[in-house]
């Protein structure tokens, strides 16, 4: 038991691992692809509000920036001396002063640069001291607007700060001078993003290599250490209003929170900035879960320059992780009672085996046959003593309908008494003849009853003895206590018996029936003489001389010593008829006995004296009948022997 | 890691936290003014082992008050707005110096125009001045104005623009016609057409001014040796302005500020 016991235990442990280990790959499953739902939405939005700016910035430089009056100062400034730049330069100042500190700035255009063909800055905005640096082999948008003369954009690193750049190529009068950029700052971005995505708090956060690695001394603090990894950086809260919000949100301030508890759930998040990838991550405050969606941005010449990172609050996460929950203890309580349920499962069945093996063992112990159908006729049992019996092996009759090929029934009509216990419920014992494999038949003792399931009849159960040798004993005792044990003719029980059941048998009839009384004359003097031995051999030879003689209907008995007597039945209807034919018969007699017996090479001639008396059933009375009869012989006696009388009773 | 992540948290809630307050002079917008100084009070906060925090100001008055009312411990200020406060307070005391790229212990106010503009007539034109309480604004620019043009600012539109750089961009957009602001401000535009009109003298440096009502005497000398002997590698790391080594200054390099401060009224408002 102990052993099963750990069996359970350990099945039902697997059991909630595997369960344990499918709910949780179902959760998580779900939590990613509402994560990726997420991701997808972020990425969306942001490749639409990029596009968006493409194309507003596109309608200003057409509409604003390339007027005749502008580009002759650009292709001018390309010309000219310093101090013809510093005065192209003002003036190209004074045209768009307004339009940068009113229009631009509020939408967020962090740089509005003009660049000579070169690629040299001729004019920043954001810091208009600040230029004449050339930026063709820095900044990869200006040397494609310049040298290959096309539009160019994307995430790009920058002397003062990187940034979402547009940049567009200038000409006046056929002629390449220059070109001009608008870049727009994560805010703005992130102001646009704001709006198609509710409750998402959206964050920047730079390489390095594309920021305080590249940006002039003075512009390094621009950027703070990113909180998530070393090798980024966030715009100064201080000076971004952006982060300066961002960093008294929960959703960040909690993220930070939980980062600085979860060294490897950080490190995770590292891995995966490193590997330039789309991923989110969970983080599971005391409250509330977090998700971060990380969103890479990658710089024109294809390599990770950024990371945009959406924050959010999830009930959703929560729920799920609930549910995730709940799920695990309905599982774990669903196998302990499963596990419980089969402990005592276990137990029955080790009792009900238990049981099943006594039941065998007393199946087997029994001497008598046992088959067990069920209530299609199907064998579902079978002791060894009933395949001994029936000379079938075991495993040939299991689980077959082998009722037909057992059962001999002699009228095939009559339904037989087994299987009706199947159908009726009523216990059936008798005999029956079965028959063995080998064809031979013999009789059995049969106990047959149902087998029942909550008042269902499920089956029966047969236990059977094979009885051929009760019947032949029984015959034996039969045979003593009826027949004559020395000329093997029926006794004097027997003839008083069949006497009385012809008189009871026949009470209305009006047949005349006869009683044959014999007794042999001198039999003494045989005995005397010859001995018993020949006195009996005489006797033997006598009832064979009868026997061979009366009517098949007719009984011959032997009442004790030479006393014999026959009835003779049915005579006729007629008493004179019945007188013929009852003298027919003792004549008959009387000539099978006019042969010598020869016993011991002797002759012996028999003589027997008769008495016969006619009866009507309605009227005899058996004694009395053999008294007349005994009388009438008496009267042939007196008569001289060897004759007969008959008379009417 | 954890150092940077500490770092970050401490940058974030410094205000809330810190306890010495430095509120530099706003003399470029407050992107400018984190830029230099940062670093700087990053610098401090290691070396005291003390949280320093940068508070901004927009006005100089507003400082100035900060300094008067207790609420600043240090403040990087102009030789004006020192002598200003100083004449309040004396125990608002000059700390260091700060050199100027050129290496000089001072710097100079210069009256500027654009090279667009041809016609040097003053009477009547706008001129653009920084804060009432800037030494290049109404205090040096009156003077300068006299000196080059010998015209009284009266006689001209005058207005207070907040920053030096915003003088010298209201003048590279047209908006004024002159201005008065810091020399190494008027060098940073001339690409844009700032042509400086006039010099004035040198003036004492802008400097780190300690205010001993806050600050211990114990703390001060500590802080004054830190300073003394900050590395060049250490400062030439700090924003432009104070990135070219730092000097003991005096009361008496004062003297000039605060006699031609005794002797003029500068208006609060412009008269335009």
């Amino acid at each position: 038991m102990k052993r099963e016991i750990s069996l359970i235990i350990a099945t039902f442990v697997c059991l909630l691992l595997i369960i344990n280990t499918l709910v949780i790959n179902f959760y998580k499953k779900q939590e990613k692809a509402f994560l990726k739902k997420e991701q997808e939405q972020i990425n969306i939005v942001y490749n639409a509000t990029s596009n968006t700016n493409q194309f507003s910035f596109k309608t200003v430089v057409e509409e604003k920036i390339a007027k005749k009056d502008v580009l002759e100062i650009l292709q001018k400034a390309n010309l000219a001396d310093d101090l013809e730049k510093s005065k192209l330069r003002t003036l190209l100042y004074r045209k768009f002063y307004d339009f940068y500190n009113n229009s631009l700035k509020t939408s967020n255009v962090l740089q509005f640069q003009f660049h000579l063909k070169d690629g040299t800055s001729f004019l920043r905005f954001y810091e208009p001291s600040y230029s004449g640096d050339n930026l063709l082999q820095f900044r990869p948008t200006i040397k494609k607007a310049n040298l290959e003369k096309k539009y160019a954009s994307g995430f790009e690193q920058g002397h003062i700060a990187p940034g979402f750049r547009h940049v567009f190529p200038l000409s006046y009068e056929n002629e390449h001078i220059g070109s001009v950029e608008l870049s727009i700052t994560f805010e703005g971005l992130e102001k646009s993003m704001r709006k198609l995505l509710s409750n998402v708090q959206l964050m920047l956060i730079m390489k390095k290599s594309i920021t305080t690695d590249v940006v002039d001394k003075e512009h390094k603090a621009r950027f703070s250490q990113a909180f998530i990894s070393d090798e980024f950086v966030i715009e100064n809260p201080r000076i971004s209003r952006l982060n300066n919000q961002n960093f008294n949100s929960k959703p960040i301030t909690e993220a930070i929170k939980i980062l600085k508890k979860e060294p490897e759930q950080k490190n995770q998040i590292e891995q995966g900035l490193k590997q330039a990838r789309v991923f989110s991550e969970i983080l599971w405050g005391d409250e509330d879960a977090y998700a971060i969606h990380f969103l890479p941005i990658f710089d024109t010449s294809n390599k990770l320059a950024a990371y945009v990172l959406g924050f959010k609050k999830h009930s959703f996460i929560k729920d799920l992780k609930s549910q995730e929950l709940t799920m695990q203890v309905f599982g774990i309580v669903g196998i302990l009672i499963l596990a419980f349920i089969s402990y005592l499962l276990a137990r029955n069945r080790k009792k009900t085996i238990a049981q099943k093996n006594e039941l065998e063992v007393i199946a087997n112990t029994i001497q008598s046959g046992l088959f067990v159908m069920d209530n299609k006729g199907k064998l579902v049992f079978t002791n060894e003593e009933a395949c001994k019996i029936l000379k079938y092996n075991k495993n040939d009759i299991l689980n077959t309908i082998i009722h037909g090929k057992i059962h001999f029934h002699k009228d095939r009509n009559e339904e037989c008494n087994i299987i009706k216990v199947a159908k009726t419920g009523i216990t059936y014992t008798g005999e029956e003849v079965f028959i063995k494999k080998t064809g031979k038949m013999f009789p059995v003792h049969v106990s047959s009853g149902p087998l029942k399931e909550k008042d269902q009849i499920t089956g029966s159960v047969t236990i059977f003895r094979d009885i051929t040798k009760e019947k032949h004993a029984h015959e034996q005792v039969r045979r003593l206590a009826y027949y004559d044990s020395l000329t093997d003719l029926p006794n004097r029980k027997f003839f008083f018996d069949k006497l009385e059941q012809t008189i009871e048998d026949n009470k209305n009839s009006k047949i005349y029936r006869g009683i044959l009384y014999i007794d042999l004359d001198d039999f003494k003097a045989i005995n005397d003489t010859c001995g018993h031995q020949i006195g009996d051999k005489f006797l033997i030879q006598f009832a064979t001389k009868i026997s061979s003689n009366i009517r098949q209907e007719d009984i011959f008995a032997r009442l004790g010593g030479d006393e014999f007597v026959v009835i003779i039945n049915p005579l006729d209807l007629d008493l004179e008829i019945a007188k013929k034919i009852f003298k027919i018969i003792i004549n008959k007699f009387y000539a099978s006995l006019e042969e010598p017996f020869v016993l011991n090479n002797q002759k012996f001639y028999c003589k027997a004296s008769m008495g016969g008396i006619i009866f009507q059933s309605s009227k005899a009375q058996s004694t009395e009948l053999l008294r007349r009869a005994d009388a009438v012989m008496y009267e042939s006696k007196n008569m001289g022997k060897n004759t007969y009388n008959i008379s009417i009773y | 890691m954890k150092k940077i992540l500490l770092f970050a948290l401490l940058f974030l809630n410094a205000n809330l936290y810190a306890k010495i307050h430095l509120a530099p002079l706003p003399m470029a917008d407050s992107l400018e003014t984190t830029k230099v100084f940062s670093s700087f009070a990053e610098y401090l906060s290691k070396s005291l082992d003390e949280k320093v925090s940068l508070s901004h100001f927009t006005e100089y008055e507003d400082i100035l008050q900060a300094l008067e009312k207790n609420e600043l411990d240090l403040a990087y200020l102009g030789p004006l707005p020192f002598v200003s406060i100083h004449l309040k307070d004396k125990n608002i005391i000059p700390l260091v110096g700060f050199y100027e790229k050129n290496g000089n212990k001072g710097y100079h106010c210069v009256l500027t125009t654009s090279i667009l503009e041809e016609n040097e007539d003053f009477l009547g034109k706008k001129v653009g001045l920084t804060q009432p309480l800037s030494t290049c604004g109404y205090f040096m620019t009156k003077k300068l104005l006299e000196e080059f043009a010998n015209i009284s600012i009266e006689d001209m539109k005058y207005r207070y623009l907040h920053t030096h750089t915003q003088v010298a961009k209201s003048i590279v957009s047209g908006e004024i016609q002159y201005g008065g602001m810091k020399d190494s401000v008027a060098r940073e535009y001339k690409n844009l057409g700032i042509k400086v009109l006039k010099t004035s003298k040198m003036l004492p440096s802008f400097m780190l001014v300690a205010n001993t009502n806050k600050l211990t005497a114990q703390k001060l000398e500590k802080l004054k040796e830190i300073l003394q002997n900050t590395p060049k590698e250490e400062f030439s790391k700090w924003g432009k302005k104070i990135s070219y080594g730092m000097f003991e200054v005096k009361l008496e390099d004062l003297d000039f500020v605060l006699k031609e401060l005794k002797e003029m009224k500068i208006p609060s408002k412009g008269n335009y």
